[in-house]
């Protein structure tokens, strides 16, 4: 009796021992997916951060090209065309019955310099950054139907709550949109519906254009490509509709995002 | 292939031992011992696996693991009572050892194994409840 009472005893602590194992093999297990999973999040994250810091570099490199071309056009090509319209004048006052075409070419380059001074304001960041995303997709609608070749619509709210960065980046990516629309979709009509609800900014820019092969990446042109990187950057997204009546991009930006 | 072999072996066992030699019907220690050795090596295999493609799940969330967890402690924690429980019987059963104290002993040594049995089932059904609890969590 006593002999089995000991090897029973020897038995049930031989179990006692591999009970622990077996739960110290799954605590251990736990512990060790936890810790992994913290690594490949931590991974993502670093990832994900240099990525943005990537497209932030490559879109404020953008920004300043056109923030050079916008003085170049101001300041060289607009001084050229003011001398012109000077010159011009100079030589209306000289004769005693200007000729009809001096006149209209007087008021030509009257209306190229009001252009491209609307031009240059576009593309200049720090005039653009005084006016609200709003207030600078009136003026570029403005400027657009001004040339009566091609009608811009927009339907917008009072305001939207974005900080300054980042409606500035959301208004180059509506610009590079419509630019795509004219160029591209070859469209005569452009439509932008712009609507904040919740806790997103929806932005919807359709065309009457030719259309394109939204499935085909090969038609991944560097608009594209920086509407996609401008919608990324700000925690948004952008997606493509096209059919042969026209081209849809619904640009949807997250309020709570924090730019990099 | 591992998992073939350990089934073969198993059944191979399981044939010799109760219809090749027709053992006395006593507790199969050895049947239980093999068996016990291949689900616990399946078991390692599998946790091997968990270790070496850790996905973005969390384990405390997948089924599979704590079945086979479940399983660990079971089949590891009875080991050592599969092993001996037929020695043991053998030991008491000539009628100058057979008392009622020692086949008491032996029924209390299978209670612990039928705890451990209990444990196991426990923490299966705790591991549903907790996934479909959290899913549930999730959606809402």
């Amino acid at each position: 009796m006593d002999s089995l009472s000991q090897e029973i005893a020897i038995i049930l602590v031989g179990s006692a021992f591999f009970l622990l194992v077996a739960v110290g093999i799954i605590l251990l297990l736990l512990i060790y997916q936890k810790r992994q999973l913290q690594f490949i999040l931590e991974k993502h994250e670093l990832s994900n951060q240099f990525q943005r810091e990537l497209l932030t570099t490559r879109i404020e490199a953008q920004e300043e090209t056109l923030n050079q071309l916008s003085r170049e056009l101001h300041d060289n090509i607009g001084q050229l065309l003011s001398s012109s319209k000077l010159l011009i004048g100079v030589a209306k006052r000289a004769l005693t019955s200007p000729m009809e075409e001096l006149q209209l070419a007087e008021e030509t380059v009257a209306k190229a310099i009001t252009e491209l001074r609307a031009m240059s304001k576009s593309l200049n960041k720090d005039w653009l950054e005084k006016f609200n995303f709003i207030e600078n997709l009136t003026a570029e609608a403005k400027r657009i139907n001004a040339t009566k070749e091609f009608e811009m619509t927009i339907r917008h709210p009072e305001i939207i709550n974005l900080p300054v960065e980042q409606q500035l980046v959301l208004f180059r990516i509506v610009q590079e949109a419509f630019q795509n629309s004219l160029k591209h979709g070859k469209a005569s009509h452009i439509s932008i519906f712009v609507e904040q609800r919740d806790a997103h900014v929806n932005v919807r820019i359709e065309d009457n254009g030719k259309g394109f092969d939204v499935s085909d990446s090969s038609r991944l042109g560097v608009g594209m490509i920086n509407i996609k990187n401008r919608a990324q950057m700000l925690g948004g997204s952008a997606l493509w509709q096209s059919s042969k009546s026209g081209t849809a991009v619904a640009v949807q930006i997250p309020t709570q995002e924090i730019i990099v | 292939m591992v998992t073939v072999v350990l089934c073969l072996t198993q059944i191979s066992q399981f044939v010799l031992s109760n219809i090749v030699f027709k053992s006395a019907p006593l507790f199969d220690s050895m049947g239980y011992v093999i068996l016990s050795v291949c689900i616990v090596i399946m078991i390692f295999m599998y946790l091997h696996q968990i270790l070496s493609n850790v996905t973005e799940e969390a384990l405390s969330l997948n089924f599979d693991f704590w079945f086979v967890s479940s399983q660990l402690i079971y089949f590891l924690g009875s080991f050592i009572i599969f092993l001996t429980f037929n020695y043991l019987t053998r030991k008491i059963l000539p009628a100058e050892l057979y008392s009622e104290e020692n086949r008491t002993l032996l029924t209390n040594l299978w209670g612990v194994h039928n705890v451990l049995l209990f444990l196991s089932s426990l923490l299966t059904l705790g591991s549903v409840i907790w996934i479909a609890f959290h899913k549930k969590l999730q959606s809402s």
